[in-house]
């Protein structure tokens, strides 16, 4: 995200610039977020400066992002068993940082979000909203490719060249065909998220930071209509931020080793659940339909997991002799283009060009109303309205004219094969799970049951790849997320598949037995 | 308030549901997006769920969505719970804002036709008629039978003085302030009642739903209470080819056995040749709304009824329900006639 | 005699090709007596425990020669060769069911060998069946290659738009489908060729044999996901038992037994509004497996009728491990391998270990029925078929 960010906020200043990104956009930690728009009342007794960036972006984002932004507002909720004088603690603390707050009775909370339990003891509405990463990231690399940036997935840095304290050469690795390019850059910017310190490593320095790993659980549903937290110290499990047709509970907070551990942790799924169900009551039988874990970068100083601070911190290597290295860690999602107007500020200063950041005011793409389409039902088309922003005309006019355009692929988010032709046709699209997270097809319940076929049928067209593998590749991706919830609804959903993808494709031998 | 959401949760998309929805057979999905789409698929995403506005009105409520849902998903409940969220006044379906208006005027959801005046039949009877606002004003002779069959198997029935339409048709277009209103009305009326029969399987299923009541249907009065062998009738020399409808809300809200027994009573009567239509319960479309709201809809699914009817050569469609009667009424052959009708016609 | 019960059965949710009997693995070599074929064809089903193989020879002669002829009756064409190492019994057995899963794309006249055209021909509007998504996964699980993928626009399909297989079944039997069909195929070279499932079950051989004989083409049936063989043979199934005079009453859920000491005499079933008590003499629960929900997840559901007979779920491991090994995951092999016990004349068995003497299980509730997939409704035809027998016995 924070790369994308920044690749935008320089190309509009008329920088002409390139990222990579080693997987597809949003890998990182911003694929794997909650999707969480703070209004910054979490940080508003723990963390002020973060509280204080979280409630000026916040309202920023909404002017510029609105288009991937359900702006549902946030409830923060006391449960009787908590610390009833800590309310007094956070007013006073969003008071000071800016964060906009307001206490509420328990029967306006009730009466806002008949889920909640009954056992709300106090609550605060506060300016929350729920964001799609996904949406987010894209908005921001188009954006950019339309100031002439060059935007790349799927290339993995391998190597700089460091000579006479200057990174002279890049070179990295097409991931999708192993070829080898290089490319001679004036300024390396390191936005690598919770890679940060692996890259700052190619040039022989080192960034001291820890890797927090964290789960979150989807359900089927939106059983919120506003983002709810826990009104407490933050710990685990405190949040639920419904999200397009689904809500998700998070989060818990590990130290890992390995920047790769994405591995979710069975027992982190039980406590999300007991945890949240003390919030939302009928979370005990709603159907958890995923799970996955993110890493998250922390910035070194000693301290643990949940009391290291969120800001960030930009980084000029030049002190410690690499002259054009930059690297920026730490931070949040809703603080993302923060992060990158200040990065991108200093970047414009080493390179001693003019130009100041238009992006707290230059829309990433241009809200609009949903379109009524004559013969057509409503619902995939307003769908479509809250997915694109203003790509939706050109997405909408393919579903029209093409000869299958209008069909339905995917029933669980109504998500027609136009929408998946569009993104198919594009360079950069090579999985199955590439177009899932521009459309949204496979996110639903059924987790792609049917329409990882269909979706196999549109990038046929388009790859030279054997379906088959495409297939396979995808399920073998989306399992770390399906096995941890494999009880309830969710159980027998997989149990039918399996009897789909066998019966009909025998998929299980064909792929080797590894599908599973 | 039952929490819908949750309770539809455990779709695992077979596809039952769509395959069994006679009005996807009919119109195909681009036009109705089927019973998954509307009952389990759209709710999900609260805040749209306006945009199923535009064909959730076409869904018939036949129930054969739920009855084959190896999740026994409470789709149909689904459905109608979405309507009563949708619903406004000003953006209601001409059809529907006709039945409030007559709600309003009338106490009945269509217009009264007949002025004959019935109202005071204070039976000294322990049985309470619940007639239904077809029976009373459109297809008249089905109030006429059923009381005329009452009378002959001695029950003294008496109807409530100011009954009004029991709420049923508002359930179906999300109108529940008149829906509370019409309740509240008729349960000062229905002091004293007793047993409860009723003409129209929706009053029967409404009354249970939603009034706590135990009517029963005027089968399986006849069956369960009065018992086939004090049925005595007419002899007949004449045959004639009769074919059974099974009413949705007959067979699948109140119950299987009540099509039992009308096929039990039809073996009784002499001169009467049952022929078997396929798939006798397929939806005739007179339920859910749909008559009112899409009659085009409604027509269509009638007209393919009647075909099956005339296949198997019946000459009588019988039929134990008002709306079927009046939906399927509008073709012209084969002759259509309400159940208690064609019993009263035999019975001594 | 009355079968009760709500929802769609698990045979109607069969997925892929239906075959009633198929034995694990693909490459049988020659076996040489009946017996050990028969043991080889019933093992995946741990049904046999305690029968002796003659009687189960018997048994299965006496349900074929029961079932097939039926069956046909009902425009299912069945065909059961017993020498054939590849099945008992078979609706592959037909010229036209094939699925692309390569256990079945072999049968006896349908030769899928090298030197034959084959072509996949798919109906713009049809979901569910992309020719060229199958071409593709034909060739790389059969190995074939010369396999075409074509489209075809037929009006009654096109019109309609995004229609599932069984609407156009729906409406084929009042329209000329098959004649814009036989138009379409005509334009081929190919000597076979493939169409997605589109005919209804009354018209199903009529239709195949009409296309066959107008267009002089080889025609068989590519199963989908969703398509329709599974509910085909349950809509055969239960004309076979209306025509038998089984009484069938729909929509009703079974939520208590009512008991005299170990021998059980009535059962409870509600429909949306009303409840009735049933009494019998014999009871048979076959009540399906997980998917098509006769068994449950979790435990707070109260209308499982399970719970009240107090059976014993348990998981039998299934014989073919290697089935297993390709699930990785103790859940999904838990789920598709629970099922209630039953003794080896098919009386259920109770969490206490008593054996009830008038309630017998059949089918998929029964353990071992779910895993392997792939193999097959044969041996949940054959406990249907003891259970009921057991079952008269007793008087």
């Amino acid at each position: 995200m924070t790369g994308a960010g920044i690749a935008r906020d320089l190309a509009l200043r008329g920088t002409s610039v390139m990222l990579l990104e080693k997987e597809d956009f949003s890998n990182g930690a911003t694929g794997r977020s909650h999707g969480m728009l703070h209004s910054g009342g979490r940080y508003a007794v723990k963390d002020p400066e973060s509280a204080m960036e979280c409630a000026r972006e916040g309202a920023t984002l909404k002017k510029i992002a609105s288009y991937c932004i359900e702006d549902t507002g946030g409830l923060f909720i006391g449960i009787e068993a908590d610390d009833p004088t800590f309310v007094n603690l956070f007013l006073r603390g969003c008071a000071g940082t800016g964060v906009q707050a307001k206490e509420i009775t328990t029967k306006e909370a009730l009466s806002l979000e008949p889920r909640l339990s009954s056992r709300v003891s106090s609550s605060v509405e506060v300016l929350d909203a729920s964001i799609d990463p996904f949406a987010l990231t894209l908005g921001n690399v188009e954006d950019a490719r339309d100031c002439g940036a060059e935007i790349l997935n799927y290339r993995a840095v391998h190597r700089f060249l460091v000579k006479e304290g200057r990174i002279q050469e890049v070179v990295f690795e097409n991931l999708r065909n192993g070829s080898r390019e290089s490319v001679r850059p004036e300024i390396v910017v390191n936005a690598s998220g919770a890679w940060a310190d692996n890259v700052a490593s190619l040039a022989g320095l080192r960034i001291p930071m820890s890797i927090d790993r964290g789960t979150l659980v989807v359900f089927n549903g939106r059983l919120v209509s506003r983002l709810v937290n826990r009104l407490r110290m933050p710990s685990d499990g405190d949040i639920i931020v419904p999200s397009h047709s689904a809500s998700i509970v998070g989060t818990t907070s590990h130290k890992v080793d390995s920047v790769e551990d994405f591995v979710v942790d069975r027992s982190d799924v039980d406590l999300l659940i007991s945890e949240g169900q003390r919030m939302v009551p009928n979370l005990r039988y709603a159907r958890a339909i995923r799970a996955y874990a993110g890493v998250r970068p922390l910035l070194g100083g000693g301290k643990e997991g949940r009391d290291i601070s969120r800001t960030y911190r930009v980084i000029d290597h030049e002190e410690e002799g690499v002259d054009n290295l930059v690297s920026i860690v730490g931070g949040k999602l809703t603080t993302y283009r923060l992060m990158a107007e200040k990065t991108s500020d200093l970047i414009m200063r080493k390179l001693g060009s003019a130009g100041h950041c238009i992006t707290a005011s230059e829309p990433i793409s241009d809200p609009m109303a949903a379109k009524t389409v004559r013969d057509f039902l409503v619902f995939p088309l307003i769908r479509m309205n809250r997915k694109y922003g203003d790509e939706q005309t050109d997405i909408i006019d393919g579903c029209m004219t093409s000869l299958r355009g209008k069909e339905i692929l995917c029933t669980c988010e109504e998500v027609l094969r136009g929408e998946a032709e569009y993104f198919c046709s594009r360079e950069d699209v090579v999985r199955l799970s590439d177009v899932m997270r521009r459309t949204r097809i496979g996110m639903g319940y059924c987790q792609a049951g049917l329409c990882i076929f269909d979706m196999a049928s549109v990038m046929m067209e388009h790859s030279n790849e054997e379906p088959l593998d495409l297939i396979g590749q995808y399920l073998r991706e989306r399992w770390k997320g399906v096995e941890p919830v494999l009880f309830g609804s969710q159980l027998r959903q997989e149990v039918f598949k399996r009897y789909l993808y066998d019966g009909v494709y025998q998929l299980e031998s064909l792929l080797g037995g590894e599908a599973h | 308030m039952k929490d819908h959401l949750i309770e539809t949760s455990g779709c695992i998309k077979c596809g039952a549901c769509i395959n069994e929805c006679p009005v996807i057979a009919i119109e195909g999905v681009q036009r109705f997006s089927g019973p998954r789409n509307l009952g389990v698929d759209a709710p999900r995403f609260l805040p749209d769920i306006g945009a199923t506005a535009d064909n959730i009105m076409m869904c018939t409520t036949c129930w054969r969505c739920e009855e084959v849902c190896p999740a026994n998903l409470p789709i149909p409940e689904a459905v109608l719970h979405v309507r009563r969220q949708i619903f406004s006044a000003p953006t209601m379906l001409y059809g529907h804002r006709r039945i409030a208006e007559n709600i309003d005027r009338y106490g009945r959801s269509v217009e009264p036709k007949n002025t004959h005046d019935q109202e005071s039949l204070r039976g000294k009877g322990n049985v309470m008629y619940f007639p239904g606002c077809i029976s009373k004003e459109r297809i008249t002779s089905i109030y006429e039978s059923s009381v005329g069959v009452l009378d002959k198997v001695g029950t003294d029935p008496w109807i409530p003085e100011g009954w009004v339409c029991c709420g049923a048709p508002l359930e179906k277009i999300g109108d529940w302030d008149r829906l509370r209103m019409l309740r509240e009305e008729n349960l000062t009326r229905f002091e004293g009642r007793g047993e409860i029969v009723t003409s129209c399987p929706g009053c029967t299923s409404h009354l249970i739903a939603h009034y706590n009541l135990e009517p029963l249907h005027t089968i399986e009065f006849l069956y369960e209470n009065v018992g086939i062998s004090r049925l005595r009738f007419k002899p007949n020399e004449r045959t004639i080819r009769v074919a059974l409808h099974h009413p949705c809300h007959l067979a699948r809200t109140i119950g299987p056995h009540a099509i039992d027994y009308a096929y039990s009573i039809l073996h009784e009567m002499p001169g009467v040749k049952l022929v078997e239509m396929e798939d006798p319960g397929a939806c005739c479309g007179g339920g859910g709304g749909v008559v009112a709201g899409y009659p085009d809809i409604a027509l269509n699914l009638a007209t393919e009824k009647m075909r099956k009817a005339r296949e198997v050569g019946a000459e009588l469609l019988l039929a134990p329900c008002p709306f079927c009667v009046l939906n399927l009424g509008r073709l012209d052959f084969p002759e259509i006639m309400e159940f208690i009708s064609f019993v009263n016609e035999r019975l001594e | 005699m009355a079968v009760v019960g709500r929802a769609i059965t698990a045979t109607a949710l069969s997925t892929g090709c239906v075959t009633l009997f198929r034995p694990p693995g693909i490459m049988l070599s020659p076996l040489k007596t009946d017996f050990e074929m028969l043991n080889r064809l019933i093992s995946p089903f741990n049904l046999i425990v305690g029968q002796k193989p003659e009687s189960i020879a018997c048994a299965l002669d006496e349900l074929r020669g029961f079932l097939m002829p039926r069956l046909e009756e009902q425009g299912l064409p069945m065909s059961g060769d017993f020498n054939q190492s590849r099945c008992l019994i078979s609706n592959i057995g037909s010229p036209y069911s094939c699925s692309i899963n390569p256990k079945y794309s072999e049968n006896g006249r349908l030769d899928l060998s090298e030197r034959k055209t084959v072509a996949l021909l798919g109906f713009l509007g049809l979901r569910g069946f992309d020719p060229d998504l199958a071409a593709s996964i034909f060739k790389s699980s059969v190995g074939r290659r010369g396999i075409r993928a074509y489209w075809t626009q037929i009006p009654e399909i096109r019109e309609r738009y995004d229609v599932s297989p069984s609407e156009v079944a729906a409406r084929s039997d009042h329209s000329p489908l098959e004649e814009n069909i036989g138009r379409s195929m005509k334009e081929l070279d190919e000597e076979f060729i493939g169409i997605p499932p589109i005919f209804g079950l009354s018209q199903y051989q009529k239709k195949m044999n009409h296309l066959e004989r107008d267009t002089g083409k080889r025609i068989f049936e590519v199963v989908t996901p969703l398509s329709l063989p599974g509910h085909r043979l349950q809509t055969a199934l239960e004309k076979v038992a209306a025509r038998e005079g089984c009484r069938r009453l729909k929509g009703l859920t079974a939520i208590d037994i009512g008991f005299s000491g170990n021998h059980a005499s009535s059962v409870t079933v509600r429909s949306r509004s009303r409840e009735q008590r049933i009494t019998f003499s014999k009871m048979i629960l076959a009540s399906g497996n997980l998917v098509s929900g006769g068994l449950v997840t979790d435990v707070d559901e109260p209308d499982q009728i399970v719970a009240p007979l107090q059976a014993d779920i348990s998981r039998l491991p299934s014989t073919i491990s290697a089935s297993d090994a390709s699930l990785g995951s103790q859940a999904l092999r838990s789920a598709m391998t629970t099922g209630i016990r039953t003794d080896a004349d098919f009386h259920i068995v109770c969490r206490k270990g008593e054996v009830l003497d008038n309630v017998f299980g059949a089918g998929s509730a029964l353990s071992g029925f779910s895993l392997p997939t792939g193999v097959g409704l044969g041996g949940v035809m054959f406990t249907a078929w003891i259970a009921a027998e057991n079952a008269m016995e007793g008087g």
